[in-house]
């Protein structure tokens, strides 16, 4: 282990910017599932929303005759891939929340608490990167990863229905509300990541953390159920439930029908409350003397 | 050259100090900061680190404070900690290659970078496996290729030899030792394992309850006006009081029999014959020698020790 002979050499390098440093972290949050060979299963069972929109969009190009594509649209928005809930569908409808829930759960709810587990944080923050770019990074891996299934799997369908298309009708017509469609799966992508993220910032460990989100989601959603019953036509509380207002939220910027019908308005005003929230709690656990003790 | 300064620096945490109104200069190539457990070395790292905000006083490294700009200066900083600490799930090399990225290394540079330091370290044959199926040894090396692979200036390294066998300590202490001779890497080296700091600096920073309470090159410390006599006599009631009767600062009995008898240089050593004979004893051996690393550690803390028991009693 001399350093005589080893092939030691001094370093002559420029500097990479804020942001290569930050990606570098986020691109391995984003492959931290693949790691293991249930993590890639669980992933691609996450996407069966996604799967299940290919499936449809394959008979409404007609490569499959079950009663024609037509009809799809006459069950539901979300079966016809000329409407924008088609597209929120993998991120937003009934089915889709499972499959999210159990993306962000798995991957960012233990993002930062796996590393704080293991003392990780030391060794991360005593880089070229502080904690705000920490937590940018995580996030941003986080993101990317959940944003495979509900931002650029939808964006493919739409290319895949664009291409499969036989006029110029559907590129006319949908090019009306597409940009606010994905912009929409975006909104409510980043929002569920970053809410994640910054829970798991507060927790010791990772199954805490995902333990605590699973709480958070499903039991903020309940108690905003019970509450609806209770005093009927009071909308906002629905705005209780953090996926129900980001939800809400993203709905208004696709312009669709909501599910739920309460004010877009305290729907956003909802997430912004949660996230200073979350982000006043992550800021104080993420101060360099809470990390290294 | 002063490759690390500390000016009046305090660090509390709650009510608790752990480093109280401390300055220092650590100059460039290797140096010993040396303590007991709990002493205030891990805390003095992690405040040079920007990872612990000192409550008073000023800290730079090569002349630059260390709070306004603590993330650009850690990129000529590399920092080796006591704890196990790694990013869950990864291997050696992603490991090491991670922290070369974060430290702004470019990908393909990070990672041929990353290979090198991972075979500098004898890691090179078992980089591709988790590093949490590593051993303690094979921890700690790990550790020191993520303090290297950006090539910084100045390693602060925490207690690097632990849990190594003998052969890897030697190893981890020559390559230390090469670090800053060679390449003329400043390395502070904290540690409470004192004959691992005396091979491998040239000067050292002794830290006691938050206080410095000696600092110098080793040589000169070791060679200040004190010696120490090994004395081996029969066995005779009062010859401690007789010694501390010709001014011995020290006599501390030897586990196999005798006295270490630590002495000023004023008192010339037939007064030592004299204490004994006057004690009705005899001299059988006396063997002059210097004080070794750990003396002086022992007798600037036990200096401290009274002197805050003296504080204490006046108060």
């Amino acid at each position: 282990m001399t350093i005589f002979g080893s092939g030691y050499q001094a370093l002559t390098y420029e500097p990479t910017s804020w942001l290569r440093r930050v990606w570098a972290l986020a691109w391995l949050e984003m492959r931290s599932l693949f790691r293991t060979r249930w993590g890639t299963i669980l992933f691609l069972v996450c996407q069966i929303p996604l799967i299940r929109g290919l499936f449809l969009l394959t008979i409404w190009a007609g490569f499959w005759s079950l009663g024609g594509g037509g009809g799809l649209g006459r069950m539901s928005p979300e079966f016809s891939p000329e409407h924008p809930a088609f597209y929120l569908a993998p991120a937003m409808s009934e089915s889709g929340f499972v499959f999210v829930l159990l993306l962000t759960t798995l991957v960012s709810a233990r993002s930062i608490a796996k590393d704080r587990a293991a003392r990780g944080l030391e060794i991360l923050w005593t880089r070229g990167i502080g904690p705000g770019g920490y937590f940018f990074g995580k996030w941003l891996g986080s993101f990317a990863l959940v944003g495979i299934g509900t931002v650029i799997g939808p964006l493919a369908m739409w290319c895949f229905a664009q291409s499969a298309s036989p006029d110029e009708s559907f590129a006319a017509a949908s090019m009306e509300w597409l940009p606010r469609t994905m912009l929409a799966t975006l909104f409510f992508t980043a929002a569920l990541t970053g809410l994640a993220t910054a829970l798991s910032s507060m927790a010791r460990s990772p199954n805490l953390a995902s333990i605590l989100w699973v709480v958070v989601v499903v039991g903020a959603s309940a108690v905003a159920r019970v509450f609806s019953r209770i005093f009927r036509g009071e909308s906002w509380v629905r705005a209780l439930s953090p996926w129900d207002a980001a939800k809400r939220t993203a709905e208004e910027i696709a312009g669709v029908t909501p599910r739920i019908e309460f004010e877009p308005s305290v729907a956003i005003g909802a997430v912004l409350v949660y996230g200073a929230i979350v982000v006043a709690f992550a800021q104080r656990r993420l101060r360099t003397e809470e990390a290294v003790g | 050259m002063i490759a690390v300064s500390l000016r009046d620096v305090t660090i509390r945490y709650g009510d608790f100090v752990a480093v109280e109104n401390v300055s220092a200069d650590f100059p460039a190539g290797a140096v010993g900061l040396l303590g007991r457990n709990g002493a205030g070395k891990t805390s003095i790292l992690k405040a040079l680190l920007g990872l612990v905000r000192p409550s008073a006083g000023t800290l730079e490294i090569t002349g630059v404070p260390t709070g306004a700009r603590a993330v650009d200066l850690r990129r000529h900083v590399g920092y080796m900690p006591e704890k196990d600490c790694f990013v869950p799930g990864l291997n050696g090399f992603e490991t090491v290659r991670l922290a070369a990225e974060l430290s702004g290394l470019p990908g393909r540079e990070a990672s041929r970078r990353a290979h090198e330091v991972l075979w500098l370290c004898d890691l090179g044959e078992q980089r591709y496996r988790e590093v949490s199926g590593y051993s303690a040894g094979m921890r700690q090396k790990v550790k020191l290729a993520t303090a290297l692979v950006h090539d910084p200036q100045t390693l602060f390294l925490d207690e690097p030899t632990n849990g190594l066998d003998p052969d890897g300590r030697r190893e981890m202490l020559e390559l230390v030792e090469g670090l800053a001779s060679s390449l003329g890497k400043s390395v502070v080296l904290s540690s409470h394992i004192l004959p691992d700091v005396e091979r491998v600096c040239r000067d050292v920073v002794v830290i006691d309850r938050g206080r410095v309470v000696a600092a110098g090159p080793v040589a000169e410390l070791t060679r200040a006006a004190i010696r120490v006599l090994d004395l081996e006599t029969g066995p005779i009631d009062g010859l401690e009081e007789a010694l501390r009767g010709i001014g011995a600062l020290d006599v501390t009995p030897h586990p196999r029999g005798g006295f270490a008898v630590t002495i000023p240089e004023s008192v010339p050593t037939r007064e030592v014959f004299r204490a004994v004979a006057g004690a009705g004893g005899e001299v059988r051996r006396l063997v002059e020698r210097r004080r070794t690393l750990a003396e002086v550690f022992l007798g600037a803390v036990r200096a401290e020790g009274a002197s805050v028991a003296a504080e204490g009693g006046a108060e």
